[in-house]
């Protein structure tokens, strides 16, 4: 298959879960395509229009400038957490951990550059949440490498306790939560010490989409062009090979699982130095969707950098655009309707045979789970 | 040309074609079996005899052509039709389930007692009987997994007749057998006939074959080439059938060996499962010297050749590799002493199988000039050496760019040996190196073996079959039970000898 | 019968642990053992249901790590429908039905589409979590008051305290679903499956047959396991509340080396660490957050601990071509 085709196909995939997400949004009594329609002008992608001479759909500029910056910002961190799990996809290592390791890579950075302060505070933060995501990321691939640990459930007990641990931090009079207005969330990262802003309209577009996409591109050149990404592709691959061509292999899990953790904490850098500002408690605790969503912009993406750019685009379209929904449709409703498309696709996606499939229901003998016949081949 | 005999055929096939895409791996193919008879169907690797047996047995459909039992038309969609109808087949590759005991495995689906609970009394009884009767004794309570292959092959016999199985299609099945266990098992499908089942044997020695068919049918290249009675044809004829020409066997020629390359001392490893696999096994390897590891398969080749490349950890015991201690347990650090490795499995080490060629001839020496530098990949190089050492050793493929999927078994094969050679190392460990190949990727792959020879270049050569053993090397080493039971110049072994070595008949 | 004599020392080595944990650390504390040990088999019930049907996925050969989805959708499905027809036993009946429809979506992806179980499993995850928030805030929106339902009875047991009856159900499910595996037709069978599908094949076995009934199953006893979260203990449904239950009973399986009584050892250990956590945090003032962190602490440590060994079914996670 070459790569229109492969394209072709992703793009054949994300219509069929708009159309099963369409069939939930009908369930629930409303109509998908005003639905699907007021995301995309929520998300600011209503500003192309705006370009056509005379502006005659009548868009705010200023509005929709303004939601598209927030679906950037979004977007930065999706980034991010896609290539969390698509480079251990690479390796043939599930990282279902994005959630721990961005966590425990925001609070080590956002607790590092605040006591540092504004002399290097947002450096020592960058460095922090790469570190802390990248250490819990390593503690599943050792345990993978050394014992055998099946990675799925160690990142999700990681998960579990980073994220209580982080709701003791910053619970009530926990040790971290801010003194000054006992409240259950950090002390407010400085004002001068976050992410650039790039641009602004009544949003602020910050500089964490440049930070996600740098980080692209050092992926896309790693897998691509360097022993590393090659070996990482042979484990992938077949494991059996890379052990037989000499290829580190235990050492390689333990690496790849950490560059993963740290692109799950550079997602929590960009989300707290630019956008939300502080860490919350709860924030913290309703953060379960975040393994998922990396997962899902990986396997949308196919692991490929560009792929992962376009499919986090979309996800971050979603996201941001239910928040600026203009009334049809509740806000609630269609952050949980994102999910449940991330759901769609992931489905869509394991079951790649589908199409096939579905072109051949007459070939369910060739199906059948019998020994290919041998003698032909060869 | 047959002698007509009066019985309906147990089962036969009429005008079998099956296509897999262009390819015609059986065209308007014949064949049937009466009771009490053996028909062997000869043909080398590729002719299409297991696409056959499988249609037979239900586990593939041909595209054309009838089944019918005892005279009757069947249709048989899936393996269970088969049985049902009284045909049972023995793969190759054994179907067995290791951790259910001898009896769970025959019995399974076919259970003795009630339908909420075996008894297993009843079960490992029937076994004992049925075994017994059969002259193929098991024991009943041994877990599959503990037990010899030459056992294992019992039990898939087993298997068929305790579903009354009338019609026996046996695949390959001397194929994992050491010479002596070859006569057994031949003395058992004798006796079987005699009672009346009636027996496809399929298999490419054409001694065998001669020794105990009633019947003898060639395939070649999908179709039937010729057909024989018991004493109609001579070995050389049918090899000339099976081949469809003329067949250069190589003959080593004598030659100086050089300098010792490889010595192994008193080298001991357990396998997966913690048993002991090899029990103190020492041997040398000389420059320009193939020494040839000849044995039944189980019996510490795989280890051995582990051991050696790296892939598994000894328990004790020492190699060297001209003069310097092997880096065990470091594949890679063996690699850059010298050694390069053609493995057994080729698809599940050799080769990524969804790698392109040129990514392939990398798989090595990716890390390092003239593959990379300062880690980065040079693309360039990667492809132009692939592509220059492709031609050198006759890889048919549509480009660099080719995943090595698409490739032949033989082109594989090839492929890795101008990978493995690519650093002229001076010392090469090849296991079952041309295992499931056609006759003429074995020659090419022969030949490339005694070339590095006389280049220099001390070959350790793993092989199942004597003659490749016989063929190629200049000492012979027999591995018995984890041990080295005979280690001798070429000149002074015979087939006989080594036969006896591999069923521990000789003391070295 | 040397799995019947492992699984047997695997079950004592248990009791052994939790039996002296609990003597060990009630004494002094002012915790009555017999109330940790019905609060440790209330907590070990949802575990207990979803290792069991983990198992028998698993056992056929079939990785199954969307037993987290297929909970909450048996949670929430549930309270909906013993909300709808006040009874109880429909909404245990539903959560399992539900659940086993999500289970037959995996088993229908992975054993006829020969998907990666893996990725077909967070399918699962994710389809459960976000489907089951999008379906209950459709009823209920966000923050408002919920109906009252009716919960599963209590037995009483003197001298213990009583016990739910679906807690019940998930203790007698043990046994039972290690007779079926080891003495019975269907169990061998399955287990065939799992270990070798073509050998099971080539004595006739329905291989996708049979593996589909085993998934299904497992969404089934999954599915009562959040039913017994929403309908059984609490009576109420809130997002999320099963809390990664799927996964430590996944993990319990692993532990348990796919052994009935090995997964009930590792259910029960996880449980009681639970109860006497919740125990602690009463009687000690300790952070609720940490004693909650405690469970997943331990099947970190016991999934290190017990390597996972080569006990798995051989042909698991698999597609069959």
């Amino acid at each position: 298959m070459n790569r229109l085709q492969v394209a072709l196909r992703q793009v054949a995939l994300l219509v069929v879960a708009l159309v099963v997400g369409g069939l939930f949004i009908v369930l629930a009594g409303y109509n998908p395509f005003a639905v699907y329609g007021e995301l995309l002008a929520g998300a600011g992608f209503n500003l192309v229009l705006a370009i056509i001479p005379g502006n005659p759909a009548g868009i705010s500029t200023n509005i929709a400038a303004g939601n598209l910056f927030a679906t950037i910002n979004v977007w930065g961190p999706l980034i991010l957490l896609g290539l969390s799990a698509a480079l251990p996809f690479r390796a043939g290592l599930f990282n279902v951990g994005s959630q721990g390791q961005y966590w425990f890579g925001a609070i080590l950075g956002v607790q590092l550059g605040i006591t540092i302060g504004s002399n290097g505070g947002l450096l020592a933060a960058f460095l922090g949440a790469i570190v802390g995501g990248a250490v819990c990321g390593a503690i599943a691939g050792a345990l993978k490498a050394l014992r055998g640990a099946n990675e799925v459930v160690t990142t999700i007990m990681i998960n579990w306790l980073v994220v209580y641990t982080g709701h003791f931090l910053y619970g009530y009079a926990g040790p971290f939560a801010n003194p000054v207005t006992q409240q259950p969330v950090s002390v407010p990262f400085p004002e001068g010490m976050r992410l650039p802003e790039l641009l602004k309209s009544g949003i602020t577009l910050h500089a964490g989409i440049l930070v996600a996409l740098v980080a692209v591109a050092v992926f896309g050149v790693l897998m691509s062009r360097t022993g590393f990404g090659f070996s990482v592709r042979t484990l992938g691959s077949n494991r059996h090979a890379a052990h037989y061509a000499g290829m580190p292999t235990k050492r390689l899990t333990v690496l790849v699982m950490g560059i993963g953790g740290a692109f799950a904490g550079l997602a929590g850098f960009v989300e707290i130095t630019g956008t939300t500002g502080q860490i919350t408690g709860s924030n913290i605790v309703g953060s379960s969707s975040f393994a998922f969503a990396g997962i899902a912009v990986a396997l949308l993406g196919r692991n490929s950098a560009v792929g992962v750019l376009l499919a986090a685009l979309l996800f971050a379209a979603l996201q941001s655009g239910s928040r600026f929904l203009s009334g049809s449709f509740p806000p609630e409703l269609a952050s949980s309707l994102s999910g449940v498309l991330q759901a769609v696709i992931v489905f869509l996606i394991g079951a790649n045979s589908l199409f096939s499939y579905l072109g051949g229901l007459n070939g369910i003998a060739a199906r059948l789970p019998i020994r290919k016949t041998q003698g032909a081949v060869e | 040309m047959f002698s007509a005999l009066p019985t309906v055929p147990l089962l036969s096939l009429t005008g079998i074609t099956k296509r897999f895409g262009n390819l015609v791996a059986n065209s308007d193919v014949s064949l049937d079996v009466r009771p009490g008879e053996i028909h062997a169907l000869l043909g080398e690797n590729g002719a299409g005899k297991s696409t056959l047996m499988n249609i037979a047995a239900g586990y593939a459909r041909a595209d054309e052509g009838r089944i019918e039992v005892r005279g009757v038309p069947q249709e048989f969609r899936l393996p269970a039709d088969a049985i049902a109808a009284g045909i049972g087949m023995v793969h190759q590759h054994f179907h067995l389930v290791d951790r259910l005991t001898v009896a769970e495995n025959i019995v399974l689906n076919d259970e003795p007692g009630s339908a909420v609970l075996i008894d297993y009394k009843a079960a490992n009884g029937e076994v004992r009987d049925l075994s017994e009767r059969m002259g193929l004794p098991v024991d009943p309570k041994a877990l599959v997994a503990d037990i010899s292959v030459a056992m294992q092959q019992r039990v898939e016999i087993l298997k068929t007749l305790y579903r009354k199985a009338d019609v026996l299609l046996l695949d390959e099945p001397t194929a994992v057998l050491a010479p002596a266990e070859v006569r057994d098992l031949l003395t058992v499908i004798r006796s079987l006939a005699d009672s009346g089942v009636g027996i496809v044997l399929i298999t490419h020695k054409l001694d065998e074959a001669t020794l105990v068919a009633d019947r003898l049918s060639v395939l070649r290249s999908g179709e039937i080439v010729a057909r024989f009675d018991r004493g109609d044809a001579s070995p050389a004829e049918l090899a000339q059938e099976m081949v469809g020409r003329e067949i250069h066997t190589v003959v080593a020629r004598p030659h100086a060996v050089g300098a010792t390359v490889l010595s192994v001392t008193d080298l001991e490893v357990d396998d997966s499962r913690g048993v002991p696999a090899l029990r103190g096994v020492s041997f040398e390897v000389g420059e320009s010297e193939i020494v040839g590891i000849a044995g039944v398969d189980g019996n510490g080749q795989a280890e051995l050749v582990g051991v050696l490349a790296g892939l598994v950890t000894p328990n004790s015991g020492r190699a060297t590799v001209a003069g310097e201690p092997l880096a065990f347990e470091h594949p890679r650090s063996i690699a850059r002493q010298g050694v390069a490795h053609v493995p057994a499995d080729r698809r599940k080490y050799g080769l990524v199988a969804d790698f392109t060629l040129a990514d392939n001839f990398a798989l090595r020496g990716y890390y390092t000039a003239p593959f990379s530098k300062r880690g980065f990949l040079q693309r360039g190089v990667i492809d132009s050496l692939c592509a220059e050492n492709m031609a050198h050793y006759g890889v048919k493929a549509r480009g660099v760019d080719a995943l090595a999927k698409e490739l032949s078994g033989g082109n594989q094969q090839k492929l890795i040996l101008a990978r493995e050679m690519f650093t002229s190392p001076r010392l090469l460990l090849a296991s079952q190196p041309t295992r499931g190949l056609d006759v003429g990727s074995i020659e090419t792959v022969h030949g490339r073996l005694l070339k590095h020879r006389d280049e220099g270049c001390g070959i350790l050569l793993v092989s199942f079959e004597l003659d490749e053993i016989l063929a190629l090397s200049t000492r012979v080493v027999v591995l018995f039970e984890g041990r080295v039971v005979l280690d001798r110049p070429r000149s002074e072994v015979s087939r006989e000898i080594l036969g006896a070595a591999m069923t521990g008949a000789v003391a070295a | 019968m040397r799995h019947l004599t492992r699984s047997t020392v695997t079950v004592a080595v248990g009791v052994l642990i939790g039996v002296v944990i609990l003597v060990f650390v009630t004494n002094g504390s002012g915790l009555a053992p017999a109330a940790i040990l019905v609060s440790t088999l209330a907590i070990a019930t949802p575990l207990l249901l979803a290792a069991m049907g983990g198992l028998i996925s698993e056992r056929a050969g079939v990785v199954n790590i969307g037993l987290e989805g297929m909970m909450i959708v048996g949670a929430l499905a549930g309270f909906l429908i013993s909300n709808a027809t006040g009874s109880w036993v429909a909404g245990v009946a539903g959560g399992a039905i539900a659940a086993g429809l999500l289970a037959l979506v995996h088993a229908f992806v992975s054993i006829v589409l020969n998907a990666d179980q893996v990725i077909s499993g967070t399918a699962v995850n994710l389809l459960g979590l976000f489907g089951t928030e999008y379906v209950f805030r459709t009823f209920f929106g966000l923050g408002s008051e919920l109906p009252a339902i009716q919960r599963a009875p209590t037995l009483a047991f003197p001298g213990l305290g009583s016990l739910n009856i679906i807690t019940i159900v998930a203790v007698v499910a043990v046994p039972v679903l290690a007779f079926v595996m080891f003495r019975t037709p269907v169990g061998l069978r399955l287990r065939s499956v799992g270990e070798n599908p073509l050998a099971a094949q080539t004595v006739a076995i329905h291989v996708v047959k049979l593996r589909f009934a085993a998934v299904i199953l497992s969404g089934v006893l999954a599915g009562i396991g959040g039913a017994y979260l929403s309908v059984g203990s609490l009576g109420s449904f809130s997002e999320g509340m099963t809390n990664g239950r799927g996964f430590i009973a996944l993990a319990a399986v692993i532990v348990g080396r796919w052994n009935p009584f090995g997964a009930l050892a590792a259910c029960l250990l996880f449980a009681v660490v639970s109860a006497l956590g919740n125990g602690f945090q009463v009687s000690a003032g300790i952070s609720a957050d940490l004693t909650a962190g405690m469970p997943y602490l331990l099947t970190l440590i016991a999934i290190v601990v017990f390597r996972e060994s080569a006990s798995a079914p051989a042909s698991l996670g698999k597609p069959l071509r």
